[in-house]
């Protein structure tokens, strides 16, 4: 992975009307590397991917892809991106294999063959609408299309919505072997922690319109645990740890922090009465409901 | 280009069905002929046919039109085309590319059955078609990508088409108005009005897609502010338009067109006349005073012959009920069958104080068509109409009173105004006759003054005070006195050109006959002879000073035409105007003779159709045309 950035997102802000659905929002995505964006439903992926794509204008900022301003260089930027929306967008009318050869044209190392295996093993029949196919079949049409281009940046946007558990896998060990040959980045939003998490290389994570979170997927599992400590009668804090989330159970106390080291325990252990402390390393889902679900509700 | 041809093709391939239909129904149509027994097959065939070319293309221009890039938005399926190395122009040149293809490909399809069993409709109409379903296409992308953003602009967009609508309708009720609303929907003009809005609202969908991309609400206000820019863009140059086209000029006319029509006395004409270089083809009927150069414009369509009163200080014509949506709809009389019925109104127009000052009254005899004469006040009308003349007050528009009266070449209130002479051709029997005839209105008496057995080809050529000359055709010309009923005929072996004749203020009448001009008294004895040349007619004859005899004469070489001024008491030419010929002569010779040394009897024609007057002092001087400039 080098440290050059293909995508680059700065202070950008998405307004729709009174709302505001991204503010103040940067980050980079260097290239070679697996870009995972969280965030809940409503909490401005996809208009960050727009803004990305150049679909969108935003409010404020902007998007540098491969260097060049996403809106203004859209067309030429498009030729190095594949991807695969959130929503399956290809014209209903027309079949896998004339999606195909209508953009076939548009690609200068455009690769049919691998693009028809693909098909042929996600068994999409090559004569049927794409409107008439499953979601799965859709995804996968997606995929392949994205993947034909061979894409110096790959931008997914939550594609396994929908998808049953068999489909899931197979959308990853694709990604993963795409990935593995051909070290395209990938910039991935998505609500299947589960999945990405074996490939990702750096999270982001959006929460009410800002980013709380970027950093590698090391770093941000090193800082965060789950501390449990058993009942203690002297005065107790947190110290020097800064809890998420904290509660009071009736065997003890248990905590959330974002600020883990070994020389924090150390101090913590020092400074607490209860010799019962135990460190429990969280995974990736636990560290965005910890990041992302405090608000509560269901969006 | 492959990207946009790329584009065009998946729009044609995805839409093929609409040709295929297209084609199915030409064939429905045409078997039908077939199928069916003759003598009705080929009538419903050719009716098919016609709703077909109809119905179909305009149904799938808006088919087409408002799914080419409505739909996408509407499934957010834009994306998928923003996410290619394609560009915003690409985009919109394919999909209307292929849009173009679908719909003119259609109108093919439905137009061919129609072609092939002999309704043609010509290439300029069929350039005229592709335009205005091309125009439709783009329209329907308009609203259904408006309608289809989901934004509350689309209220806007509503009103300001409300707005749009009203301000062309108030523009084209205007030109309308001034007769010239034919202007929009001339075969120059359509075209360009059809390419102009197409154009304008491809444009905006270009816009649209530029700046607003797969952002529906973004690419709506692009579309908006495209759509409503252009349209005062266009709207405005309209009005400036309208305002150029109604502004034309005497001084810009090239020549005067029929009719041209010249008050006895006093100083006004009345032409119709086209300026020179365009003003789309806008042609007004001018009502103008000769001497001062003052007018007014008027609709073709509402003047009908005028009559003037004997002194020149009024003119009254009826004016036919023209709707300003006449100019626009394809068959007013099958759109709109009850503006056939509104009334025809009065015009009047005061002359001989500068510019004409022109009234509209009503007119209460529902059927009147043209004005026949004035009384000498100016008070009373006689007009005609398909069931007789009525005699009508022109402050009340009222009806005075009226008889079964048809076939009348001219009529004259006799002096006092108490009794109307008509000049008519009665249809009542087999032989055909030209009667004088007398009528009082007051009580509906008739009395016949003289009856001349005539041809169909009865032409009156003139009259004055109690004595008129009629050309019988074959039979030759005759001197009616109105006063004894005696009827003199002259050469009844003259040829059948209806030729001129005058009634002078001497007395004596002056008329062609055969290759000669013959100076005769009442009793149809000769007083002088002027030859005329072989292939030279008599065009019309003039007093233009009192006993002086102007002999217009025509020939095909347009330098060999003239007028000899002659003594009418001796037939001694005095002088010869080459080019120019007596001016206001109306087929027929149905209007009152200009009293001599008017305006109307010193006023000529040129070559190239301008007005010159002959001085006293024997200076020319332009009226209108190319030497008025």
């Amino acid at each position: 992975m080098s440290g050059e950035a293909v995508l680059s997102v700065e202070d950008l802000a998405v307004r729709y009307g009174p709302q505001t659905v991204l503010e103040g929002v940067s980050f980079q995505v260097p290239r070679g590397s697996v870009f995972a964006l969280l965030g809940r439903n409503g909490s401005g992926k996809s208009s960050l991917v727009r803004c990305a794509l150049g679909l969108q204008k935003p409010a404020r900022g902007g998007v540098r892809l491969f260097g060049e301003d996403a809106w203004a260089a859209r067309r030429r930027a498009m030729g190095r991106v594949g991807v695969v929306p959130e929503q399956p967008d290809a014209p209903p009318e027309l079949t896998a294999g004339e999606l195909l050869a209508f953009c076939a044209p548009f690609y200068p190392a455009w690769n049919d063959t691998s693009a028809r295996d693909r098909l042929e093993r996600y068994s999409v029949p090559p004569r049927v609408p794409f409107g008439r196919l499953s979601k799965g079949q859709k995804g996968a049409v997606m995929l392949a299309l994205a993947l034909a281009a061979s894409p110096e940046l790959l931008v997914l946007d939550d594609p396994t919505l929908g998808l049953d558990a068999v489909a899931r896998r197979a959308l990853y060990d694709e990604l993963i072997g795409e990935l593995a040959d051909r070290g395209t980045t990938a910039l991935v939003t998505t609500h299947d922690l589960d999945g990405i998490e074996p490939i990702a290389d750096r999270v982001a994570v959006l929460r009410g319109a800002h980013l709380v979170a970027n950093e590698t997927l090391d770093a941000l599992k090193a800082r965060f645990r789950r501390i449990r400590c058993g009942p203690s009668a002297a005065p107790f804090s947190w110290e020097p740890f800064e809890p998420i989330t904290a509660a009071e159970k009736d065997w003890g106390r248990e905590a959330v922090v974002g600020n883990f080291t070994e020389e924090r325990l150390g101090a913590f252990r020092a400074r607490t009465v209860s010799d019962n402390v135990e460190v429990v390393a969280l995974s990736l889902e636990e560290i965005f409901l910890s990041l992302a679900g405090t608000a509560g509700g269901l969006s | 280009m492959s990207a946009v041809l790329g584009i065009a093709r998946q729009e044609v391939s995805t839409r093929r069905f609409l040709l295929a239909a297209a084609a199915a129904l030409s064939l429905l149509a045409w078997a039908l002929r077939a199928v069916l027994p003759p003598g009705w097959s080929r009538e419903l065939g050719q009716s098919l046919a016609l709703v077909l070319f109809l119905a179909f293309p305009i149904a799938a221009a808006i088919a087409v039109g408002s799914s080419l890039v409505g739909r996408d938005l509407a499934e957010g399926r834009l994306s998928f085309y923003f996410s290619r190395p394609l560009s915003a122009g690409a985009l919109w040149a394919g999909k209307f590319l292929g849009g173009t293809i679908l719909v003119a490909g259609a109108f093919l399809c439905c137009y061919l059955p129609l072609a092939l069993s002999g309704v043609g409709i010509g290439r300029e109409a069929v350039a005229i078609w592709l335009l205005a379903l091309v125009g439709l296409m783009a329209f329907a992308h308009t609203i259904s990508s408006m309608y289809r953003s989901g934004s509350r602009l689309f209220a806007l967009d509503l009103s300001l088409g409300a707005v749009l609508v009203t301000v062309i309708v108030v523009q084209v009720r205007h030109l309308g108005i001034a007769g010239a609303g034919h202007v929009l929907l001339t075969t120059a003009a359509l075209p360009f009005d059809l390419a102009v809005a197409a154009a304008a609202l491809l444009a905006a969908a270009a816009a649209q897609l530029a700046y607003g991309r797969a952002d529906a609400r973004r690419g709506h206000v692009a579309l908006s502010a495209t759509v409503w820019t252009l349209a005062l863009v266009a709207v405005a140059a309209l009005a400036l338009w309208s305002r150029w086209v109604l502004g034309v000029t005497p001084a810009e006319v090239g020549g005067v067109r029929h009719p041209l029509l010249v008050a006895p006395s006093g100083s006004a004409l009345l032409f119709k006349g086209a300026p020179e270089h365009g003003r789309a083809g806008f042609s007004p009927v001018f009502l103008m005073d000769g001497e001062s150069g003052s007018y007014v414009r008027l609709a073709p369509e509402r003047v009908t012959f005028p009559a003037f009163t004997a002194d020149g200080s009024a003119a009254v014509w009826v004016a036919p009920a023209v709707s300003w949506w006449w100019y626009v709809t394809p068959d007013p009389g099958l759109l709109f069958r009850g503006a056939e019925a509104r009334r025809a109104a009065l015009a009047v127009a005061r002359l001989g104080h500068g510019t004409p000052v022109v009234e509209e009254r009503a007119l209460e005899p529902p059927d009147a068509e043209l004005a026949l004469a004035l009384d000498g006040d100016g008070q009373r009308v006689l007009v005609s109409g398909r069931s007789g003349v009525s005699l009508v007050d022109i402050a009340s528009g009222r009806l005075v009173a009226e008889a079964p009266l048809s076939n009348i070449w001219a009529a004259d209130f006799l002096p006092g105004g108490a009794a109307v002479r008509f000049y008519q051709t009665p249809r009542d029997g087999s032989e055909h006759a030209f009667v004088v005839l007398d009528w009082t209105p007051k009580d509906g008496k008739r009395v016949e003054r003289a009856r001349v057995p005539v041809d169909p080809r009865v032409f009156l050529l003139a009259r004055r005070g109690d004595l008129a000359v009629v050309s019988t055709g074959m039979r030759g010309k005759a001197i009616i006195d109105t006063t004894s009923g005696a009827v003199r005929r002259l050469d009844s072996a003259t040829d059948d050109v209806p030729g001129a004749a005058l009634v002078l203020s001497t007395g004596l009448v002056a008329l062609s006959l055969g290759e000669e001009v013959r100076i005769v008294t009442r009793d149809g004895d000769a007083v002088a002879r002027l030859p005329v040349e072989p292939r030279t007619s008599v065009y019309a004859l003039r007093e233009p000073a009192p006993g002086e005899l102007a002999v217009g004469l025509w020939t095909l070489s347009l330098d060999r035409r003239r007028t000899v001024f002659v003594d009418a008491a001796t037939g001694t030419v005095r002088r010869v105007e080459q080019g120019l010929l007596p001016a206001g002569v109306r087929y027929g010779a149905m209007d009152t003779q200009p009293q001599p040394g008017s305006f109307a009897s010193r006023l000529f024609t040129g070559s190239r159709g301008e007005l010159v007057t002959l001085e006293p002092d024997g200076r020319k001087r332009a009226i209108v045309g190319v030497a008025a400039r």
